[in-house]
């Protein structure tokens, strides 16, 4: 992997959407999201597979940039996913009959902000564990960032 | 360990998924409720190191909140300059919220502490229209809910409101909870400024 390759478009992004100064910028924690960002980039800019573009997993972020702790792990997926490099999309899994249907993103939003968790399958009301359980989360890249990944950043 | 999955009962998971979405529908207040919810969280670890922060000074305990807010991926600094220096600067994008602390003296005290986030932090700009004034318990055998009280007598006073020329409307506490929401017209543009009152209790005087 050659993190130099890559120009810096998604690292400019970072740190003017995070609205960072210089001496914030040398600072460990901004050093290491950056780090793992450039690896991220770098890493899909490079690579050859593109069959997994639709349906990227939290193991398959992880496998890339390790190693990494959980928090900055999330912070750093919640990153990717503001900056448009990801999209998310949601399925649920019915724990008895192990049937699996997609889940409208909305739907999600409605259930996390209002704190009301229902079941998809029943419609039933459920506790924020059982619908945690039961809901699953995975990724696709942008078109945005498709794009940019077609170009030759060499 | 790394959990690699959808954890929305991990309370980082579930405040960074309503921070995005505050971020994409433009909504402040899904902020500020996320904000609070993860200072609720970052109060009570403090409170619950008080045998270690019994003597800590302003900026040490602010320092403490500021790291622990930094680590939920807030972009948090304590005397930044922002018209002079806040105690608490909690920016998240475009989002910012401001708080100053006084460890508790008297009602006086904090009353300083008020007029530096009323008069000189503050901001009534549709991304920056609440603050938050802490109030550290250290050495005082008052007990945190007459501190609270009192506070929001002597903020409340239609003499001292008269003086210093403000408005404010202090909402009832509930619950359980240590603290109260205000709210009052920003002394620039007359827009509400809401502003939630809060004490930190870093008090540890075992007796055995």
């Amino acid at each position: 992997m050659n993190s130099e390759a890559v120009d810096s478009l998604y690292i400019t992004k970072f740190i003017e959407s995070n609205g960072l100064s210089n001496e914030e910028l040398s600072e460990r924690y901004y050093q290491e999201m950056i780090s793992w960002l450039d690896k991220f980039v770098s890493y899909f800019s490079c690579t050859k597979e593109t069959s997994s573009y639709k349906h990227i997993t939290y193991k398959r972020i992880y496998e890339v940039i390790k190693p990494i702790e959980n928090a900055e792990f999330k912070i750093f997926i919640n990153n990717l996913l503001i900056l448009n490099i990801l999209d998310d999309h949601f399925q649920a899994c019915d724990l008895y009959s192990e049937d699996i249907i997609p889940v409208e993103k909305e739907w999600i939003n409605h259930c996390i902000l209002s704190q009301s968790y229902v079941n998809p399958f029943t419609e039933e009301s459920i506790s924020k564990e059982e619908f945690s359980k039961m809901i699953s989360r995975y990724f696709s890249f942008t078109d945005e960032f498709k794009e940019y990944l077609k170009h030759d950043h060499s | 360990m790394t959990t690699l999955e959808f954890d929305l009962t991990d309370p980082l998971e579930e405040s960074l998924y309503n921070r995005r979405l505050a971020l994409l529908k433009n909504d402040y207040e899904i902020y500020i409720r996320q904000l609070y919810k993860d200072l609720g969280i970052c109060v009570k670890d403090l409170e619950a190191k008080a045998h270690y922060v019994h003597s800590h000074s302003e900026d040490q305990l602010s320092l403490i909140l500021e790291t622990q807010l930094k680590g939920m991926g807030y972009k948090a600094s304590h005397d930044t300059f922002h018209n002079g220096h806040v105690d608490i600067h909690v920016q998240y994008h475009h989002f910012l919220w401001l708080g100053e602390a006084k460890i508790y003296g008297s009602p006086t005290k904090v009353f300083e502490g008020f007029l530096q986030l009323t008069t000189r932090y503050s901001s009534s700009s549709t991304d920056n229209y609440h603050g938050g004034l802490l109030i550290y318990i250290q050495d005082t055998k008052l007990p945190s809910i007459e501190i609270l009280d009192s506070w929001k007598t002597f903020v409340s006073d239609s003499q001292r409101k008269k003086d210093y020329s403000y408005e404010i409307t202090c909402s009832d506490r509930t619950g359980r909870n240590l603290y109260f929401d205000s709210t009052m017209p920003h002394h620039k543009s007359g827009l509400e400024y809401f502003i939630r009152h809060m004490t930190i209790d870093l008090r540890h005087d075992p007796q055995k």
